[in-house]
């Protein structure tokens, strides 16, 4: 006698086509699924990373900080240490609701008889789980970005070279005209913004970006002040609450678009390819009484029915991850052009996408295919 | 080797009971070929399924080769099956997807010795040499019958429930399967065959007669005298 699995081939190739029907709705399903899923991944990534460009939206300032001058300035006048950042970071665990942290400096200096603003950015602390990503401003020792008035005040241009009280810089970039307080700015380094204050290990400030998981009515301040009492208490924090709560609903909207429409899918699947094994098993009831009848156990049986689910979904979970990823590689660089570049296959999708397609399948074929085993085999026998 | 009393079976199909079978006691022996006569929807298959183990009676006992396989846990009941009975279906019912070859193949288990020397044996004597490779739908009624026969054959069961197995066949060729059978018979075997026609009366040793699910006669001596035996 032939092995199960030539009989299981024999009969694939028999009944082309229920095979085919079955094999396109598993490959339409996981290709599906995985395009999603990285789409999904894309379009998080897209959308984290303009929200970032939007700036900071928490600022994390000394206790001490009087909120009037504060916001009559722009800037603490006090300062934390710097290592603050760091205590903040490593205590990740119990203050999860930031993404970025940016150590910073601010005061208001005077530059060649008139005023501006100094601002010196340390290295970014990303959050927990979170891929390290630099962030978009990083500026090395001995360089500056100039805002778009003080360039034009003082005719800078980029690799100009300025002189800030002690210390001697060059100007990396011009930046455009932004419109706020930003145009009036000299960015630095931190450690340079340190050197040129006298300032040496203070910082005046963290900017953060929070998870942007609550929106408003969620009262996401409440939490994040309760968390960083804990970690740390010479601190505030205040919330730029409007931008941060338009970021947490479009990212709260957009989850819950793929909250529904993964499962949707999954469901639609499930009944399409269920409903191909039933129906193949049912035309089959006769073939099983058959099997029976000549004496075959009901493991041998179950092998031809239930290996062939799992055959079909390790093909179909195959050509279903490269036909997702194909796609999902093909179209989404135009769908999210920002975060192109880092739109990869994942592989480490690849051995789930099998498992689950194949035990799903089983699990598909199991139910019809036992019901059938378990009947007199003249029942089946009479089901032509 | 069949030894069975009091065989009953009902159905239940859409609108009240339908009987299959009522009552039946028989008794068959080793190398004995015996002929089931009935007209349609009288039991017949009903019995044979009964018999094989392939359908559980609603009361009754039975005793095939020493074993009732009704009380058999399930794999042994397969086993048992596969190897005492072989059953040539009214129906045929050969495998779609399997060529006339590997059907007849198909009623042994795997890895047993020379099946296929044998299988092309019995090709050979049932005249399907040209049909081997092809498959059950492109085969005329006779030819599936003797695919289905051979089927039976191959193993060597003890016992062959044969359902129609001429029903569909001129007369040359269902002489072909009857002398097989006779032949399977001459080697020990027991044949019980169902049938509405007489071709089958000159091998029996016996003939049983089923009249609406009742076994109403049991002639023990072939009633023409041309028996070939
Ligand atoms: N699964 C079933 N469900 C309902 N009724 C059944 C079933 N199987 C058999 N019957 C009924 O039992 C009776 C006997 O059927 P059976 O098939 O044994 O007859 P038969 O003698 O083999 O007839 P034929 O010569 O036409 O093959 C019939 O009335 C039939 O309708
Ligand atoms: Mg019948």
């Amino acid at each position: 006698m032939i092995s199960s699995f030539q009989l299981i081939l024999r009969e694939m190739r028999h009944s082309r086509l229920n095979t085919c029907l079955s094999l396109v709705a598993i490959i339409a399903t996981v290709a599906l699924l995985v395009g999603v899923h990285l789409l999904t991944a894309a379009a998080e990534r897209e959308a984290r990373r303009v929200s970032r460009d939007l700036g900071f939206n928490l600022r994390i300032v000394p206790r001490n900080t009087d909120p009037d001058r504060f916001f009559l300035e722009g800037y603490s006048d006090q300062t934390l240490p710097e290592d603050a950042v760091r205590q903040l970071a490593s205590a990740a665990g119990t203050f999860v609701t930031f993404n970025h942290l940016t150590p910073a400096l601010e005061r208001r200096i005077r530059l060649q008889e008139r005023d501006c603003l100094l601002t010196g950015l340390g290295q970014s602390v990303t959050g927990p789980g979170e891929k390290k990503q630099p962030m978009g401003f990083h500026i090395p020792l001995g360089k500056a970005h100039v805002g778009f008035l003080l360039a034009h005040h003082f005719n800078l241009k980029n690799g100009s070279s300025l002189r800030v009280l002690n210390r001697d810089l060059v100007v990396e970039k011009v930046l455009l005209e932004a419109g706020t307080d930003e145009d009036l700015r000299l960015y630095t380094s931190l450690a340079d913004a340190q050197t040129i204050l006298g300032l040496s290990g203070r910082i005046s400030e963290i900017k953060a970006i929070d998870c942007l998981c609550l929106t408003a009515d969620q009262d996401p301040l409440t939490q994040i002040r309760a968390a960083l009492e804990k970690v740390l208490p010479e601190a505030r924090v205040l919330q730029m609450r409007t931008l941060a709560d338009a970021r947490a609903k479009q990212r709260q909207s957009s989850e819950n678009v793929t909250a529904f429409a993964v499962p949707m899918t999954l469901l639609a699947a499930a009944l399409w390819v269920g409903t191909l094994f039933i129906l193949n098993v049912r035309q089959r009831r006769s073939e099983i009484g058959l099997w029976r009848a000549l004496g075959s156990g009901s493991g041998s049986i179950a092998t031809l029915f239930l290996g062939k689910a799992a055959l079909l979904g390790l093909i179909g979970g195959t050509v279903g991850y490269f036909v997702g990823t194909t796609i999902a590689l093909q179209f989404g660089p135009h769908l999210f052009p920002v975060t192109a570049a880092s739109l990869q296959a994942n592989f480490q999708l690849f051995p789930k996408a099998l498992l689950l397609t194949s035990a799903f399948a089983v699990l598909a074929a199991f139910l019809p295919a036992m019901i059938a085993v378990a009947q007199d085999p003249a029942g089946t026998l009479r089901a032509d | 080797m069949i030894s069975c009393s009091q065989l009953t079976r009902n159905f239940a199909p859409s609108a009240g009971s339908v009987l299959g079978i009522s009552q039946v006691s028989f008794q068959a022996d080793r190398g004995e070929f015996v002929v089931l006569h009935g007209a349609s929807g009288s039991g017949k298959s009903t019995l044979l399924l009964i018999l094989g183990g392939m359908l559980q009676p609603d009361s009754g006992t039975l005793s095939l080769d020493g074993f009732n396989p009704y009380t058999l846990t399930r794999p042994d009941a397969a086993q048992f099956r596969a190897r005492t009975v072989g059953f040539v279906f009214q129906l045929f019912h050969l495998i779609p997807y399997l060529d006339v070859q590997l059907n007849i193949l198909a009623g042994l288990p795997a890895g047993s010795p020379n099946a296929t020397s044998r299988a092309d044996d019995l090709i050979k004597q049932l005249g399907l040499l040209d049909r081997q490779n092809d498959y059950p739908a492109t085969l005329s009624a006779g030819e599936r019958q003797r695919v289905a026969l051979a089927r039976a054959l191959l193993k060597s069961p003890k016992v062959i429930l044969a359902d129609e197995p001429t029903g569909n066949l001129d007369p040359s060729n269902a002489s072909i399967v009857l002398d097989h059978l006779d032949a399977y018979r001459k080697r020990g075997g027991t044949v019980l065959l169902a049938t509405h026609g007489s071709d089958a009366d000159r091998y029996a040793d016996r003939i049983l007669r089923l009249d609406a699910g009742v076994l109403v006669s049991a002639t023990s001596r072939p009633p023409h005298p041309t028996s070939p035996r």
